[in-house]
């Protein structure tokens, strides 16, 4: 298995969400996501962008198998050197096995930490039953890889910083040693001077570990600074996929000269900050 | 009239902590000129907040203001309740980052936003939801008059933002104040409400505080910028000028992490460690923990002084300062 192969497919995937029933009458399903399909390449990161609503975070949720889809199909890769298959063809026990290694990490840490956990209770569910064989030893050299400290496993959520916290669910989310990770805005709730932090990190350790990442982001520049491929998502339709490079220098589809117009508006004349995020140079 | 529209000088807010009383602003000056944009930068804690507060004087439970705000000559900090209230909502529009506190979620949009007018401004209350409809209609609401008509939890979050822009602009202030504008809305949204509020500058001669962390977007609907941190102004001066060559290692630091500035993969020019919490300050310049350019000498705490054209820096070695 090269570095091109998939580790995660989706095909012509459609989720309907149904509306709460209102005085006993049920409402027509919304149809979130409509015939999505992607995939997602061994070490290679997918940006999904689109408007707030568009169904990005449906996408995530189904691609990790926390969607029931009403038709099409989610493939992982069940195990590492292994073609993707159909997570519905996956018994409980197989899929249990593959799980850890598609993780996410949200937008706000401090929602999906236990606010009566410490780090050292988040990291040792995380390397499941029993802990890890080599004890707290596995769970500070995390923490350690993560730019956080011995110090930080007797802390709980509410006494790290914002930063911190962020690195804490990165720790959490590589306990399982995963082959993907979701990041839904990893850094949008994170203050300046940290985001660069953080997004560095996650830089490194993908080198490190031949991460794939599925971004999440409203952040066109982040999108231009990370991303290999992109995917323009509207209204549950991927309109636009391919090379990010390609797609933010020479957009096709109206939505995404819309997101790239908006994106003009808002930071215009920033000195040295290109209007248009710049072509991205290859490594 | 020569006198600028608001005068800050001298703001301290002290709010009670776990650990006793303590000062989040510490000594604050600023200006914000007739029809001016002066943008606040400055992370989480570092009092850009509690500072734009001041101005209604709308401090939140437990902090209490020293210094003086002058809007329009008036002392604000010492003004009778019953006199800020006829400014508020009238002399001064604010928008909070959160969009839905501002609205009343058992009443309908359109009559939200034409109370004011009819309260401060005595219109007839059929012709003030007349103009609230067409303000919906100027920010680019889709079906304006069903988002009139809808109740706030049955519009999306930027809907509700636009409509809370809106209630803020009804009574046509001479100050709006939007503190976060953008952090919860998505970029297409964003836009439409930063560009509504240009417009609006360009006629009326509006003037505009924009609270942000983010610097960028700051060249584009600012005029002028102040980069506060841990409760103090670092640094102050015309926007372009400010970007282009920072004069203090802080606002340089934010630049260097955006992601817009480098090349793909390149490395951000990230600065380390955190904004440093209420309690815990260093003594001296607060930034020099974080600082690559911190010396001896910043162990003594660095005042706002003049560093070149109409701008002004609090750090040492303002002109040891290296472009971007």
């Amino acid at each position: 298995m090269n570095s091109s192969d998939p580790i995660l497919l989706a095909h012509d995937l459609v989720v309907e969400h149904r509306r709460a029933a209102t005085f006993g009458r049920g409402e027509p399903a919304v149809r979130a996501l409509d015939g999505v399909s992607l995939e997602v390449r061994r070490g290679e990161v997918l940006a999904i962008v689109g408007e707030s609503g568009a169904g990005k975070s449906t996408l995530v949720r189904a691609l990790l198998a926390l969607e029931r889809p009403r038709s099409g199909t989610v493939a992982w890769s069940p195990a590492p050197e292994r073609s993707p298959v159909d997570v519905r063809t996956l018994t409980a026990r197989e899929l249990r096995a593959a799980r850890p290694r598609f993780q996410v990490v949200f937008q706000d840490p401090l929602a999906s930490l236990d606010p009566r956990w410490t780090a050292r209770a988040t990291l040792n569910e995380a390397f499941g039953a029993g802990g890890h064989p080599n004890g707290e030893a596995a769970g500070v050299e995390l923490l350690e890889r993560v730019g956080l400290a011995r110090e930080h496993l007797g802390r709980l959520p509410h006494e790290m910083s914002g930063g911190q916290r962020q690195r804490l669910c990165l720790a959490r989310a590589l306990a399982t040693r995963p082959d993907l990770i979701a990041l839904d805005e990893p850094v949008a709730a994170l203050d300046a001077s940290v985001q660069a932090q953080v997004l560095e990190l996650l830089v490194d350790l993908r080198r490190e570990r031949g991460l794939a990442y599925v971004l999440v982001t409203h952040d066109l520049a982040l999108v231009a600074w990370l991303a290999d491929r992109v995917a323009v998502l509207d209204r549950g339709r991927i309109v636009e996929q391919g090379d990010a490079r390609e797609v933010l220098s020479a957009p096709q589809h109206a939505t995404t000269r819309a997101l790239l117009q908006a994106r003009r508006e808002l930071v215009d004349t920033v000195p040295g900050t290109t209007s248009t995020p710049s072509p991205p140079r290859s490594r | 009239m020569n006198e600028p529209l608001l005068t800050i000088r001298g703001l301290v807010a002290t709010v009670s902590t776990a650990f006793g009383r303590a000062r989040a602003v510490e000594g604050v000056d600023l200006d914000l000129d007739r029809g001016g944009a002066l943008a606040l930068v400055g992370e989480s804690g570092s009092g850009k907040t509690l500072t734009a507060l001041s101005i209604t004087n709308l401090a939140p439970a437990g902090v209490a203001y020293t210094g003086s705000v002058r809007f329009e000559g008036v002392e604000m900090l010492t003004l009778a309740e019953r006199e800020l209230e006829r400014r508020r909502g009238r002399a001064i529009g604010t928008v909070f980052q959160d969009t839905g506190a501002a609205l009343d979620p058992l009443r309908r949009v359109a009559e939200q936003i034409a109370e004011p007018a009819v309260h401060h401004l005595g219109l007839d209350p059929a012709v003030a939801r007349q103009r609230a409809l067409l303000a919906l209609e100027r920010l680019a609401v889709p079906d304006p008059a069903r988002a009139a008509r809808a109740f706030p939890h049955e519009l999306s979050g930027g809907m509700r933002q636009r409509a809370t822009l809106a209630l803020a602009l009804s009574c046509s202030p001479r100050l709006l104040v939007l503190d976060e504008p953008t952090s919860a809305l998505d970029p297409s949204s964003a836009a439409a409400v930063l560009s509504l509020v240009r417009d609006l500058r360009a006629e009326s001669g509006l003037a505009l505080l924009l609270v942000t962390h983010d610097l960028g977007l700051v060249a584009a609907h600012a005029d002028r910028v102040a980069v506060m941190y841990a409760g103090r102004v670092v640094e102050e001066g015309p926007a372009r000028a400010l970007l282009e060559r920072p004069a203090h290692p802080y606002t340089l630091g934010l630049l260097r992490s955006l992601p817009a500035r480098v090349a793909r993969g390149a490395k951000l020019g990230a600065i380390p460690g955190a904004p440093p919490p209420l309690d815990a300050r260093p003594s001296g310049c607060a930034f020099r923990t974080r600082c690559p350019m911190a010396r001896a000498r910043c162990e003594e705490r660095p005042p706002l002084e003049p560093a070149g054209d109409d701008r002004r820096s609090a750090c040492w070695f303002a002109r040891e300062v290296p472009a971007p």
